[in-house]
């Protein structure tokens, strides 16, 4: 009896979750996070944590570069990797002047002083990003050639 | 010739190490099990391409011989070859048994993927509740493998969820189908970054790290061990088997010497598993990540009282970006704190699709350019709040004694799982409550009674600010004495309304529509005004006064007061004041209780 109630309490629990629905939008360039469907809000209010994936997930390390062009300047595949993938964090870093991106960034691309790569970076953001359609290839290579 | 004589040089040395195990009794030492994921002899694994033998998943000696015999007797020699598959396995034989004659074999796939982990040691990651949703309390918890990088960003976190597409599946299906095992579990390996934007950013949820003290050399066991899971099934349940309940495998399998798992008998709840890890002195230190609603929060705290609606007007196109940074009466870092909030509310209206890309790239543009004119400012500091691995743990008992109408009156209660407003909120979030069979018993005057017996309970007091109109909500199904009846009768109810709150405390306001079942159905409306003053972590004082008018006509007043003290972790004490006011065959009277509990959670 008590797995059973616990169980139907789950169900409607569970069930909200479901219908979340996350898409991921992947890309290369900014505005590529993950976007919850808003629609079911009260049901949403109840969500629990299913873990459902949709099946494409593997244990290899997949690049998350697929599909982006590649920089101009020689750059690390990690660092392409990263970057396409952190797209909108490192830009709102980058605009602020400081941030966990911007180190792994300079960590990926071996910059000692860290403090003076985040406050050119962030001086040089109007030619690192040249416009709202920005690219990883785009932000790396502008990188490379303005601050590097 | 010379083929057939290895052959049999082979055969004859396989024959010769399963002797060797036999004497060692190595099918029953406690790694081998751990390997095999054996309870009680049987394996949990339910995937025949984790076994050599037959019978490998309920028998640990024939598995193990079998398992010699296949890292012996290669008949390919590249990722799919035993030693590939099972580098777990392999090491430790090789080490028991000294096995010098392996095979030669090339793993690029495991070495592909040992290179970019560069696994130096592991951190057990626990997304805590997100707000609205009480449920999620239950929440996760995974593993991330830390590499040789600074930057955590760079670690891999170790996925275990349910196969199965939540989009393509009927949603009632696919609930009862994850609880019962209508799924298999699999595992991934995805980079740390995207674990952040999905708990963190997506929904909403503050993140600790829990830094274990496992070597490098017991991480690239346990990633062995790890890999051997790759591409097996098993089945998924929610209560048991669960995400949190296969990370305490791989932990004991990197350092069999601990036993994470004989904390558990049944459910298995995510913040257990972490109280667990700290009980065995796994856990080095802590690190806090706050999401990104309580970084808006902050910017919200920081933003002057009458700048604070401009990220709003940013965000909605009403003003331009150059309003502000043109401004001459806004200072500077005033500025600074406004634009990035602004940036922001902007992700997370983009991320809740309530902003179309089009429109959301052009704002992030025109806000970040303006944010990036303005230099380096002051980093925003958000204070670590309680820790939730010193909350209080999942199941109460309590003993209580006191006075109701001149008579005394003791109680005994249980409770499997998990919080409500009453506990210690400490390490827990604000306003949150989920209750699951909650039963207490009330004895008096010779007469032992149900005073309450709480199927499912759920409260989410979500305070409103500028930036989150959050509704809150309620709801509860289960025997209460709250019926104008003088006995406890099954009510069920769901309600709706607001909170608000600071520092020092929170207020809410609720109309709750609710039935009983007595012996026959009455339905009301109630309305709740509530306080909770919360400011000090050890002591809690709630209030609240309810009015219901029922379809019988009749009007009810209740009054709840209750002060908590937080003795410790796990025992808290509590003084309660009860008002009702009953009516039963016509005549109406009050009861008046007063009482203290004491409550111990295990």
């Amino acid at each position: 009896m008590k797995k059973f109630l616990v169980s139907i309490a789950a169900v409607v629990a569970l069930s909200s979750s479901v219908m979340a629905g996350v898409n991921s939008q992947t890309g290369c360039g900014l505005g590529s996070m993950i976007i919850k469907d808003n629609s079911t809000a009260v049901l949403l209010a109840l969500q629990a944590t299913t873990n459902g994936t949709s099946g494409n997930q593997t244990f290899g390390i997949t690049s998350g570069t697929l599909g982006c062009q590649k920089t101009k300047f020689v750059m690390n595949e990690q660092a392409q990797e990263f970057v396409a993938s952190n797209m909108d964090q490192l830009a709102k870093e980058i605009a602020v002047g400081h941030g966990e991106c911007i180190e792994t960034l300079a960590e990926l691309l071996a910059v000692s002083d860290k403090v003076a790569f985040a406050a050119s970076l962030q001086e040089n953001y109007n030619s690192i990003y040249t416009s709202q359609n920005a690219t990883m290839s785009d932000v790396l290579d502008n990188i490379s050639a303005t601050t590097l | 010739m010379l083929l057939i004589f290895c052959i049999t040089f082979l055969n004859a040395s396989a024959h010769l190490y399963k002797q060797k195990a036999q004497e060692l009794n190595l099918s029953q030492s406690r790694y081998w099990n751990l390997l095999l994921h054996n309870v009680d002899g049987v394996s949990e694994i339910d995937d025949e391409a984790f076994f050599f033998a037959k019978d490998g998943k309920s028998n640990a000696q024939s598995e193990l011989n079998d398992t010699i015999e296949a890292l012996l007797n290669e008949t390919v020699f590249d990722d799919n070859s035993t030693a590939c598959r099972f580098p777990a396995r392999k090491a430790w034989l090789k080490e028991q048994l000294n096995i010098i004659d392996f095979p030669k074999t090339e793993c690029k796939e495991y070495e592909k993927v040992l290179k970019r982990l560069n696994p130096k040691s592991v951190t057990l990651v626990f997304p805590s509740a997100h707000i609205n949703s009480p449920a999620s309390m239950f929440g996760h918890t995974f593993l991330r493998i830390n590499s040789a990088y600074d930057s955590k960003l760079l670690s891999y976190a170790v996925n275990y969820a349910a196969d199965a597409n939540p989009d393509k599946e009927n949603a009632v299906l696919f609930a009862i189908k994850g609880l019962f095992g209508g799924y298999f579990g699999k595992y991934s390996l995805l980079p740390y970054y995207d674990k952040l934007k999905e708990y963190r950013d997506s929904e909403q949820r503050d993140i600790w790290e829990y830094n274990l003290n496992l070597s490098e050399e017991e991480t690239i066991k346990m990633l062995k061990h790890i890999w051997e899971l790759n591409e097996t099934h098993s089945y998924y349940y929610f209560f048991t088997e669960n995400c949190s309940y296969n990370m305490l495998w791989f932990l004991e399998a990197a350092r069999p010497e601990i036993h994470l798992r004989e904390y558990f008998n049944n459910q298995i709840i995510p913040l257990e598993t972490v109280h667990a890890a700290k009980a065995e002195g796994i856990i080095k230190d802590n690190f806090y990540r706050p999401s990104k609603r309580t970084t808006l929060l902050k910017y919200e705290d920081l933003i002057k009282e009458e700048y604070q609606t401009i990220p709003l007007l940013l965000v909605d196109s009403d003003i331009g970006q150059e309003d502000i940074t043109l401004n001459k009466d806004i200072d500077l870092q005033q500025k600074r704190y406004i634009l990035e909030a602004s940036i922001e509310l902007l992700e997370y209206r983009f991320s809740k699709s309530k902003i179309k890309k089009e429109q959301y790239l052009k704002l992030f543009y025109a806000l970040s350019k303006a944010r990036a004119a303005l230099g380096a400012g002051e980093k925003i500091v958000i204070k670590t709040p309680p820790n939730p691995i010193e909350s209080h743990q999942a199941i109460r008992v309590s003993l209580g004694g006191g006075v109701r109408d001149g008579e005394s009156i003791g109680f005994i209660g249980i409770r499997p799982a998990y919080h409500d407003l009453e506990d210690s909120s400490y390490g827990f979030l604000r306003g949150t409550q989920i209750e699951f069979l909650d039963f207490e018993l009330s004895y008096s005057q010779n007469k032992a009674e149900i005073e309450k017996a709480t199927i499912l309970s759920i409260v989410s007091l979500a305070q409103r600010s500028d930036f989150f109109k959050n509704l809150s909500w309620r709801t509860k199904f289960g025997w209460d004495r709250n019926s104008p009846s003088e006995e406890a009768a099954f009510i069920g109810t769901v309600g709706i309304g607001f909170s608000w709150g600071n520092e020092l405390a929170y207020v809410y306001m609720m109309t709750d529509p609710l039935f009983y079942l007595d012996e026959k159905y009455i339905s009301a409306i109630g309305g709740s005004i509530g306080l909770v003053f919360d400011k000090y972590n050890n002591m809690s004082t709630i209030l609240e006064t309810t009015r219901r008018w029922y379809d019988s006509g009749y009007e009810q007043q209740l009054v709840n007061i209750s002060q908590t003290f937080r003795a410790s972790q796990n025992v808290q004490l509590k003084f309660k004041y009860d008002y009702k006011e009953k009516s039963d065959f016509k005549t109406e009277y009050e009861e008046n209780s007063f009482s203290m509990h004491l409550n111990c959670y295990f």
